[in-house]
């Protein structure tokens, strides 16, 4: 990936960087860029599961039809020691309520307080992720 | 790929006015293991109260306190109580025994006394019980028992509720708790909803802290 702009001179080349493209024999030229992208650079590469994630079973208490704990079961034992966030979403995968990241201790986990005050009757689903460290 | 940090290197050539300067190689650790959706409990426990009698002492199991339990969803009538039926969205039951088990040292609980205890809920009545938050509600180690409880269903659009007026009180030792910690409904997994669906863990907690 590059980036080709005008040069603009040494004073402006103090605040920008300056990326280069190579040619085989020799630098075939070099820009200046402001560095207003957010992402530096793209790539993608392979990552490896923790296990079989969407087993995890979802249960909650709730006070007056506000979800104020979640319960996991069936974690991956894999995934202990990753960091693990759950956000709760109802109509249109609107997001209700979110709780984490949290270190995951153990195969059953319980975790609170979420934000949000979600509405059990409302929900319709839950993310989570699981990073790992 | 076997599991570990994912490592992505990118190379950049960094130059200032004058020439190259630097290369400078990134390296990006990251090991997302993995994310997904999952369902959620659509038969749950929605919400618990205990509340006191107009005019009763607050803190006090007494005659006319009243129990309300709420399904999210509309519930298979027999599952609760065998001799009930679908067809009606409103059911009621007089004198089921309830009672206020003594707890120990740990919390009492309110709960339907025994199994059978009524010719219409022959095979009992599957609400579940309901941990009351202080050790101190019935101080004997025998029952609290209330046996003319009144119970009235209510199967709504979308949800079910259980009012359970206390009556009929006797034996046991009933003190007034100045304050505790919530009440904590764990329902029956006997009782379903309309798809065969039970409670599962799913619980319910009561916003007061003092419950009678």
């Amino acid at each position: 990936m590059s980036w080709v702009g005008r040069a603009r001179g040494p004073a402006a080349a103090l605040t920008t960087v300056t990326i280069m493209t190579f040619a085989f024999t020799e630098a075939a030229g070099a820009a200046d860029v402001v560095p207003s992208p957010r992402w530096f650079s793209g790539a993608s590469a392979s990552v490896s599961s923790c296990g079989a994630v969407s087993g995890i079973s979802i249960s909650w208490t709730s006070t007056a039809n506000v979800v104020t704990t979640v319960a996991l079961g069936s974690i991956p034992a894999a995934c202990l020691g990753g960091s693990l966030h759950l956000t709760l979403v109802g109509a249109g995968q609107a997001a209700l309520g979110a709780v984490g990241p949290v270190v995951i201790t153990g195969t059953n986990q319980s975790m609170s307080p979420l934000t949000g005050a979600p509405s059990a009757s409302a929900v319709i689903g839950a993310f989570i992720t699981v990073v790992g460290a | 790929m076997k599991r570990g940090v994912a490592l992505v290197a990118i190379t950049t050539a960094l130059v200032v006015p004058g020439g190259l300067t630097w290369a400078a190689s990134l390296l990006l650790a990251s090991r997302t293991l993995d994310t997904s959706s999952l369902p959620t409990p659509v038969m749950f426990p929605m919400s618990v109260t205990v509340a006191n009698k107009s005019g009763g002492t607050l803190g006090r199991a007494q005659n006319g306190d009243i129990a309300t339990l709420v399904f999210s969803r509309q519930i298979d009538e027999p599952t609760l109580c065998s001799g009930w039926s679908n067809a009606s969205p409103t059911q009621a039951l007089v004198n089921l025994p309830w009672s206020i088990v003594d707890g120990g040292v740990a919390n009492d609980r309110l709960r339907v006394t025994g199994t059978g205890v009524s010719a219409t809920c022959a095979t009992g009545f599957h609400i579940g019980s309901i941990d009351l938050g202080s050790p101190g509600y019935n101080v004997s180690t025998t029952a609290i028992d209330f046996l003319g409880t009144d119970i009235a269903l209510t199967v709504g659009a979308a949800t079910t509720t259980v009012t359970v007026t206390l009556d009929g009180q006797k034996n046991g030792s009933a003190v007034t708790v100045p304050s505790g910690a919530s009440a904590l409904w764990t329902p029956d997994p006997l009782l379903k909803d309309r798809a065969g669906v039970n409670c599962g863990s799913n619980l319910s907690r009561s916003s007061a802290t003092v419950q009678f």
